[in-house]
C-alpha cells in the first residue's frame, strides 16, 4: 500500500512540475533575457528536481524548492562563466527581441529593460514575487535572507521600477489624477 | 479627507498589494487607502508597477519539447515509471557507488531518479545503459569524458556485460563534435570503430544557438542530433539509464 501511496504522491509531483514550468521559465527569462539560456536553466532545474524528488517530503513547499534549484542553477552558470567572461559583459538585455524588432510592444520592451537594469538582488526578489508567484516567506527561503530584508528589497525594487516606468502612458496617469482631484 | 499624515511605509503597502497581510493589517491599510489620497495614489502606482512587470512577461512561455514517442509532457514519461523511480530510489546510491565508484575522480555520478529502475532494467535486458554528458570544452574535461566513456565500455566488455553508452554534448561541449573545432576527431573515430556500443549525440538547441550567432556548424561523421541534450538526459533517466556528468 505504501507503494501506491508513493505512486500517487509522485503523480502529484509530476503534475506540479508541469504546472510550475512556465513560471520557472518566465523567471529564468527575466534574469537572463536569453530564451536559450532560460530554457537550459529550466531543464537543468527539472533534471535536478527529478533526481532529488525523494528529498521532497512536503509537496506544499515544492514551489520554493524548485525556485531554489533554479537559483542554484543560475548561480552555477555564472560560476562556470567567471573564468572567461566578465559578469559585467554578460548582456542582461538582448536588443533583438520580437518586441523591439517589430516595434509592436514598446511598453513590454521598456519594462523588461527596467527589470534588466535592476541590481541583481532587487531583480531576484521582484521576479520571484511577481512572476514566480511565490509568497514573501517562500522567496526569503529561496534566497536565504530574512523577511525584513526581503520586504525592503521588494520596496526598493518597485520604487526603482516606478521611477523608470512612470512616464509610460502619461495620458492615463493624468486622467486618473484629474478624477481624484474632483473627488 | 486628506488631512491624515501619509506615514504608511512602502514595505507595508507592497505587502498589502502582494497579499501578504493578515486580516487585521489588511483592514488597517484599507482604512488608510480610503481616507488618504496620497496613500491611495502611492498604492495605485505600486499596483501599476506590479501589473506592468507581470504584463511584460505574460507572453514568455517555455519552448515546446515535443517528442512523438510520448503523449505526455516532454520530461515526464508516465506516472508509473516516475513512481517506481521514487520507490526504487534507495537502490540508486548503492548501485552507482558499487558499480561506478572508480569514475568519481573525473566524473560526477548523479544519483539518477531511475537508478533503481536502471538496475532492474539492466538486469532484465542484461544491458548496462549509461548517458555521459559533456558541456565543457576544457581540454582536461574533454579528455576525462572520452577516457571515462572508453573505460566504462571496455570494463563492462571485459566482464562480458553488455553495455550501451550515449555521449551527449551541449553548450561548449559541442566543440568536441564539430568538425571545425574538434581536437579529438581521430580518437572519436577510433572509439566508434572499436565500440559500436558508443554513440555521440549533439544538442540541437546548442547548434541553433550557434547558427543564430552566424556560426556554421558541421558535425563529425556519425554524430547524431537530439532536440535537446538535457531533454535527452531527462528521458534517459526516466528510462532507467545511469547519468554521468563530466
Amino acid at each position: 500500500m505504501d507503494l501506491f501511496r508513493r505512486m500517487r504522491q509522485q503523480r502529484e509531483v509530476n503534475q506540479r512540475l508541469e504546472e510550475i514550468r512556465p513560471r520557472l521559465y518566465r523567471v529564468a527569462y527575466s534574469w537572463c533575457h536569453d530564451p536559450h539560456l532560460a530554457d537550459d536553466l529550466v531543464q537543468q532545474t527539472l533534471v535536478k528536481a527529478l533526481q532529488n524528488s525523494g528529498q521532497l517530503r512536503d509537496a506544499k513547499v515544492m514551489d520554493a524548492w524548485m525556485f531554489r534549484i533554479l537559483t542554484n542553477c543560475w548561480n552555477d552558470h555564472f560560476r562556470r562563466q567567471r573564468d572567461t567572461v566578465d559578469i559585467d559583459d554578460v548582456p542582461q538585455w538582448h536588443e533583438r527581441t520580437p518586441e523591439i524588432e517589430h516595434g509592436r510592444d514598446q511598453i513590454v520592451a521598456r519594462v523588461r529593460q527596467a527589470i534588466a537594469a535592476l541590481p541583481d538582488h532587487h531583480r531576484y526578489v521582484i521576479t520571484l514575487v511577481d512572476l514566480g508567484g511565490l509568497s514573501y516567506n517562500e522567496v526569503a527561503e529561496v534566497l536565504d535572507i530574512p523577511l525584513g530584508t526581503l520586504m525592503s528589497r521588494v520596496s526598493r525594487a518597485r520604487r526603482s521600477l516606478k521611477e523608470s516606468l512612470l512616464d509610460l502612458q502619461p495620458d492615463t496617469i493624468r486622467q486618473t489624477a484629474q478624477i481624484r482631484r474632483i473627488k | 479627507m486628506n488631512d491624515k499624515r501619509d506615514d504608511l511605509s512602502d514595505e507595508l503597502l507592497n505587502a498589502y498589494l502582494d497579499d501578504e497581510l493578515d486580516a487585521d493589517e489588511r483592514g488597517a491599510v484599507l482604512d488608510r487607502l480610503l481616507s488618504n489620497r496620497e496613500v491611495a495614489e502611492r498604492a495605485c502606482e505600486l499596483r501599476r508597477v506590479k501589473d506592468l512587470t507581470q504584463h511584460a512577461y505574460l507572453a514568455v512561455l517555455p519552448p515546446a519539447h515535443q517528442d512523438k514517442r510520448r503523449a505526455g509532457p516532454w520530461y515526464l514519461n508516465g506516472a508509473l515509471a516516475a513512481s517506481l523511480i521514487l520507490a526504487c530510489g534507495m537502490l540508486i546510491g548503492w548501485f552507482a557507488h558499487g558499480r561506478l565508484a572508480p569514475a568519481e575522480p573525473v566524473a560526477s555520478i548523479v544519483a539518477p531518479a531511475g537508478s533503481g529502475i536502471a538496475r532492474l532494467a539492466a538486469q532484465h535486458g542484461d544491458v548496462r545503459r549509461i548517458i555521459l554528458h559533456l558541456s565543457s570544452n576544457q581540454p582536461e574535461e574533454v579528455d576525462a569524458a572520452l577516457d571515462e566513456a572508453e573505460d566504462l565500455v571496455s570494463t563492462y566488455q571485459r566482464m562480458r556485460q553488455k553495455v550501451k553508452l550515449e555521449f551527449v554534448a551541449n553548450s561548449d561541449g559541442l566543440d568536441l563534435l564539430r568538425s571545425d573545432t574538434s581536437t579529438h576527431r581521430a580518437r572519436i573515430e577510433a572509439l566508434l570503430k572499436k565500440y559500436p556500443e558508443i554513440s555521440f549525440l549533439a544538442c540541437r538547441q546548442t547548434i541553433n544557438h550557434l547558427k543564430e550567432k552566424g556560426v556554421k556548424v558541421k558535425l563529425l561523421p556519425h554524430t547524431e542530433v537530439v532536440p535537446s541534450a538535457l531533454g535527452q538526459i531527462i528521458e534517459r533517466l526516466q528510462e532507467g539509464w545511469i547519468y554521468i556528468k563530466v
